[in-house]
């Protein structure tokens, strides 16, 4: 990957990969292999881009997906023990630590959701239409509404 | 103050300058987890030489031949040769430590496992002449006079002992065609994996 590459078609959209990494890993070593996979995977793939869709899309798509095959693999493994600590830092100024701290809450709750209802959520919480969010997850439209609805409660619940 | 997921999300990430992970490193640990792989299948295939020189060993017993045991133990000295050589190898690519990239170590661990796979190909071509002839040389001046038809219980194939010769090319053939087949399709394939993280690398570093 040339560092052209990366800086014109990774770096931009950074943001997306990590806040979907940080999703699916349980430490920092873990978040940092699934970002380094996720670049390398968007650099293998980028001739399977067709423009059909957004560079976005098409990163939050090759996110996922790396994110759910080693998620997979490693479920196989070794079950996934969740703790506070061990959600990945991003990094933190003394003036967001209540926001961040929120923010860790808030991806602890989401850790706890199926692989697929984690994907659905954060596809929403990134304002991706609904139409968007099932042309990336691959399922049906009409029932991503009722999906996040519910995905809404429980993770509500979860953070009570 | 609104708790609600939407803004947790939003204010979690606003002003947040965030770090962006290092790449540079992303093969080591792929590469790393790669070679060990290969190395545990080398592994097997040197401990695998173990019990098959007991099986020879047993075999020889059971062909129930004059002196079995003591042809059992000459039989069996080549798999305890290798048996020690495949070791000695082995630590030899244990040696190549990871030090500085991930592209060389790769690069020096292909060539050394070439290396060594050819030099185990040309070992088991040229030690079975080395340990036929003996035993050739044996068989011919012990079972002077009869026939290779008399010697092996074969009627009909009344050739002079002189032919046991013979055999010597034949197996260094079939051997070598073996060896030959056995490196291009099997070790070639061991080392598509390294060639293929190599290349990808070297197209990085364009």
């Amino acid at each position: 990957m040339s560092s052209d590459f990366y800086i014109t078609f990774i770096q931009p959209y950074a943001g997306i990969i990590i806040k979907i990494c940080r999703a699916y890993s349980y430490s920092q070593e873990d978040f940092e292999d699934l970002y380094q996979e996720v670049c390398l995977q968007v650099w293998r793939t980028k001739d399977n881009f067709r423009g059909n869709s957004e560079w976005s899309t098409w990163i939050y798509r090759i996110s996922l997906n790396v994110c759910l095959t080693i998620q997979k693999k490693e479920t196989k493994k070794t079950p996934q023990i969740l703790s506070l600590d061990s959600v990945p830092e991003v990094q933190r100024n003394d003036s967001s630590f209540d926001q961040e701290d929120s923010l860790s809450e808030l991806y602890k709750a989401i850790k706890q959701l199926s692989d697929i209802d984690k994907a659905i959520i954060l596809l929403y919480l990134e304002e991706k239409s609904y139409k968007e969010i099932a042309e990336i997850i691959g399922t049906n439209f009409s029932n991503i509404g009722v999906k996040i609805q519910r995905i809404k409660n429980k993770l509500k619940k979860l953070l009570k | 103050m609104d708790k609600s997921i939407e803004n947790i999300w939003k204010n979690g990430y606003v002003n947040k300058q965030l770090i962006l992970p290092k790449i540079e490193k992303m093969y080591d640990q792929k590469s790393i987890s790669y070679v060990e792989k290969m190395i545990t299948g080398f592994k097997w295939e040197v401990y695998i030489l173990l019990p098959s020189t007991v099986l020879i060993f047993l075999f020889q017993i059971w062909l129930e031949n004059d002196n079995a045991i003591i042809w059992g133990c000459i039989s069996s000295i080549p798999g305890i040769l290798w048996f020690f050589h495949g070791k000695e190898q082995l630590k030899s690519l244990k040696k190549l430590d990871y030090l500085l990239c991930s592209y060389d170590y790769l690069v020096s661990i292909r060539a050394k496992l070439i290396s060594i796979r050819k030099y185990n190909r040309n070992l088991a071509i040229f030690s079975v002449p080395i340990l036929l002839f003996p035993m050739v040389l044996y068989t011919y001046y012990n079972q002077a006079g009869k026939t290779i038809g008399e010697i092996f219980g074969v009627n009909d194939f009344n050739y002079p002992t002189i032919y046991l010769f013979l055999l010597l090319p034949i197996f260094t053939f079939l051997t070598a065609i073996i060896a030959h087949i056995n490196f291009k399709y099997v070790v070639t394939k061991t080392t598509t994996g390294i060639d293929e993280l190599i290349s990808e690398i070297e197209e990085l570093r364009k």
